[in-house]
């Protein structure tokens, strides 16, 4: 066994390991921090065949940002975890169905053979990852790009047209007005005479 | 000693000996594994650091990203810290944190990106080696000043630093996510923030002031005796990363705090939109083959 | 679905920006306020009560522990109220010198309140400019009381004793040498009114310092700017005084519409705010700072040339010369009863306000004629101000919250008395 290989087997039973106790750990604040780590492991096996640029990708925008906001959501909704397991047998059938889809599935495209491609060469060390990429991203696949930017730009501003809501109660300040307020025309000195003692 | 020269050494022996207070309810584990968690990361990233020319552990190629990648990373320390540690000050905490980091990481990324557009490569050694020039008119900070200043901004808001520290906030949250830290715990904490500054100070140095460049000219470094601290070397790249350092320190003494939702306001409407027009004129810049200074 | 609710904090009583005991229960949502309930009580020492058993000039101790940023002034009051129910004037030199404390005492509160108000809001360096001007005025209270803090040197019938013609000096230490100490004692080798000229001739310098930091910070103006909006009516519904009121736009002022001592004899000006936010009061308070500067000037002026007793002579009220009480029976036997006895104030009650740095600081006084209060009732300024918290919070954030406890100024030892 190689020291690669070894390093896949590492990788590869803390993402199956961690996988697993997302979806059986209570708290989902743990289980969130389980997706985490899958992803994370799952980041080092892309690493591994040399897939640098997705394999930060991944760790930059699944675990910096789409796992922080999740967590965020979690933690800020105190979810009563008894009351979600209440309807668990309605569901189960529906449930199981889907998972046998899934499984029948996945070992359908397994057995096929369409992985069998023995393993690829490795590249050259002057191949970027990030280049390739990027080459394919704006040449063959402009469109796709371009479309899929466009609708995540749609999702955003749903996202905030929706949650947008001025509240009554809250007292709002207009920071250009703050800002520019002038120390001399907020404080004037007063002449007084002093009143007649009685 | 005079002047207390030993104090901050006698403040990590006491830290050293303080007893660790586990709150009640407190989720034990992840208490833990919170400061580890936000010092890693900062430590981590030097991996790919160059100090001078070829003085760096991996060479990688992807270098850039790295690091912004394992910068992302630091603010799980943070976000478990304060939800593990049952407490309402730290959850207020680490709400704040995670959100400006997500606003800031942001800002940060584009004004990186408008620095490997410059250098044309994502190795940190090769973007220095594009800052060569006569006297400092290669250094990426001149044409890129916009994002210079972005990314100085924001690297003080990633670190959680004066004026940008609400999710610490003394005076409002009283230490934020840290709040029921004591001992060692608490001292982690502080030294992934200190190791946070060093490295946005060491990145910054990098990828606009030039690394290890001189700011005298190349056929300087050939004067006898004082050559060596003419030419290229380390100890640039330490004075260059020095310098930022102290802003760092002279913002905390010096600005009051800004409020939580202005913080947000100044990253999503000021510092992102300064980003992006800078990245498209840039990009417009070198397709028009106009290169004053990015030849 | 879990429903939504408000998010409780409880704010304090440890807290760093709880300005000492401050509770406060927070309701939020999210970080905006819906209500915010201050819970006071926990510095009470029942200051009130316990006058009601000492004779009236024992009292004058526990007025320094009202307001502890502003000892001085908290005695003026007690004493004014004494005085006026004992129709008795302190000697004009006494006045002088009672001015110039009060002025000190309101530069030495309203050093704190900007060092404090500064911290709360993140600026840290205020903060130690303040407290190095702050030194300068704690060692006039020691040349003149002898304490730093709770001086008791106001009495009934003028202060205890003339001000003092050397200086504490600064002595040697493991940390500090020669060098630093002579440099230290430099302006310290005159009487205490020459250390004061040279303090008030630095002293402008050093505020233009503090607002070099502050008044035109982006940062700063965006942290205070229509903060704690309260209006004119509204403030004075609230029952607010001093800055608060001024900040306001009030016109009002106790040392020119009710002047008392010898504040009508001096020349200065009313700082007066525009729009009643955190802005404002910051900005009136930082000008009464400049005026009080001016005043003290004026009083060391008069005092330079106009020397005479402090005390009055009339020996039921006030102590005798030490050396008198030697050789004279009826000053030993004077000295003994008012130790003793004390004096007895005849019946009636009297109401003295004065223009206390926080407000109005009223002592009101019921006496049966013996020789302890029958009731003393205290008006501190701070509570009027605190009870106006709910109203000036809802609405801003959290953070904000911070910012206005510091604007209101307010110090738990007179609110909970």
């Amino acid at each position: 066994m190689t020291f690669q290989q070894l390093v896949f087997f590492l990788f590869a039973a803390v993402t199956t390991l961690s996988a697993l106790r997302v979806i059986t750990v209570r708290n989902p604040v743990h289980a969130a921090l389980f997706l985490v780590l899958t992803f994370f492991s799952c980041a080092a096996l892309w690493m591994l065949l040399e897939a640098e640029f997705l394999a930060i990708a991944l760790v930059l925008v699944y675990v910096g940002a789409v796992m922080v906001l999740f967590l965020f959501v979690v933690m800020m909704l105190d979810i009563n975890i008894a009351r979600l397991r209440e309807g668990f047998a309605g569901y189960l059938p529906v449930g199981a169905l889907v998972a046998l889809i899934m499984v029948s599935e996945m070992v359908l495209v397994i057995v096929s053979g369409a992985f069998d491609t023995g393993a690829p060469e490795p590249a050259p060390a002057t191949y970027s990852n990030t280049e390739a990429l990027g080459e394919v991203l704006y040449t063959d696949y402009v469109y796709q790009f371009e479309i899929a930017a466009v609708i995540l730009l749609v999702a955003i501003v749903a996202a905030i047209a929706l949650t947008l809501r001025r509240r009554t109660r809250t007292k709002y300040q207009n920071p250009a007005q703050q800002v520019s307020v002038d120390r001399d025309d907020r404080v004037r000195l007063v002449k007084m005479k002093p009143e007649e003692r009685d | 000693m005079r002047n207390g020269w030993l104090q901050p050494i006698a403040d990590a022996v006491k830290l050293l000996f303080k007893e660790i207070i586990v709150p009640t309810n407190a989720s034990r584990t992840l208490f833990f594994i919170a400061p580890m968690l936000s010092l890693a990361p900062a430590l981590a990233a030097w991996a790919v650091m160059p100090f001078a020319d070829g003085m760096v552990l991996a060479d990688i190629n992807a270098g850039l990203l790295y690091i912004l990648a394992l910068t992302s990373m630091g603010v799980y320390g943070v976000i478990i810290a304060g939800w593990a540690s049952n407490s309402k000050y730290a959850l207020l905490g680490a709400m704040r944190s995670a959100a400006q980091i997500v606003a800031y990481e942001i800002a940060m990324g584009f004004a990186l990106v408008g620095v490997l557009m410059a250098a044309g490569s994502l190795n940190l050694g090769d973007i220095v080696r594009a800052q060569q020039g006569a006297w400092t008119t290669g250094w990426f900070v001149w044409p890129l000043i916009g994002l210079f200043l972005v990314y100085i901004i924001s690297g003080v808001a990633e670190t959680n630093r004066s004026p940008f520290d609400v999710a610490e906030g003394e005076s409002e949250i009283v230490a934020g996510f840290h709040v029921e830290y004591s001992g060692m715990a608490f001292a982690v904490f502080f030294l992934a923030e200190y190791a946070n500054m060093i490295l946005i100070s060491a990145l910054t140095a990098l990828l606009f002031m030039g690394g290890w460049l001189s700011i005298f000219p190349q056929s300087w470094a050939q004067t006898p005796y004082i050559g060596w601290l003419i030419g290229d070397g380390i100890h640039w790249f330490l004075l260059k990363t020095t310098f930022f350092m102290f802003n760092f320190l002279w913002f905390r003494a010096t600005f009051p705090r800004y409020r939580y939702d202005q913080i947000m306001r100044l990253g999503w409407k000021v510092l992102i939109p300064v980003t992006l027009v800078w990245i498209f004129a840039e990009a417009a810049a070198i397709a028009l083959g106009w290169k004053p200074w990015l030849s | 679905m879990p429903e939504i609710r408000n998010y409780t904090l409880n704010f304090g009583p440890q807290h760093p920006a709880a300005h000492g005991v401050l509770r406060m229960v927070l309701e939020m949502d999210g970080e905006v306020i819906q209500r915010a309930d201050p819970h006071i009580g926990l510095l009470h020492r029942g200051t009130e009560k316990l006058a009601e058993s000492k004779p009236y000039s024992q009292s004058i101790g526990y007025m320094d522990r009202l307001d502890y940023v502003s000892m001085m002034c908290n005695e003026h009051g007690y004493v004014l109220a004494i005085e006026k129910l004992l129709g008795i004037e302190a000697p004009v030199r006494a006045q002088y010198i009672r001015v110039m404390f009060d002025e000190i005492t309101r530069i030495l509160n309203h050093l704190l309140w900007l060092g404090a108000h500064a911290i709360d809001i993140g600026a840290m360096t205020v903060f130690l400019y303040a407290f190095r001007e702050r030194e300068d005025l704690m060692d006039c209270y020691e040349a003149v009381s002898g304490a730093r803090l709770h001086a008791t040197y106001y009495r009934p019938g003028g202060v205890h004793r003339d001000l003092p013609d050397t200086m504490p000096q600064y002595e040697t230490s493991r940390w500090r040498g020669q060098k630093d100490v002579d440099r230290l004692n430099e302006i310290r080798q005159g009487s205490m009114l020459d250390f004061l000229e040279d303090f008030s001739r630095r002293f402008p310098g050093c505020v233009d310092q503090y607002e070099t930091l502050l008044t035109d910070n982006r940062i700063w103006k965006q942290r205070t700017v229509s903060i704690g909006v309260v209006t004119p009516e509204r403030a004075m519904q609230l029952g607010f005084s001093g800055p608060m009121l001024r900040g306001s736009g009030v016109e009002w002022d106790l040392r020119k519409k009710q002047p008392y001592e010898v504040y009508d004899r001096m020349d200065f000006d009313i700082p007066v705010g525009v729009t009643g936010d955190s802005y404002d009061r910051y900005l009136v308070r930082i000008e009464e700072m400049r005026q009080s500067n001016e005043i003290i000037k004026q009083c060391i002026k008069w005092l330079r040339d106009n020397p005479g007793p402090v005390m009055l002579d009339n020996h039921k009220v006030t102590p005798p010369k030490r050396e008198e009480m030697k050789a004279d029976m009826e000053s030993l036997i004077h000295h003994f009863k008012l130790f003793t006895e004390g004096y007895c104030l005849p019946e009636g009650e009297a109401y003295a306000g004065i223009e206390h740095p926080k407000g109005e600081f009223g002592t009101y006084i019921i006496s049966d004629g013996a020789n302890k209060p029958y009731r003393l009732k205290i008006r501190a300024p701070g509570f009027a101000h605190l009870s106006a918290m709910n109203e000036m919070a809802c609405g801003h954030m959290l953070a904000d919250v911070v910012a206005i406890i510091g604007t209101q100024d307010i110090v738990f030892g007179d609110v909970d008395r």
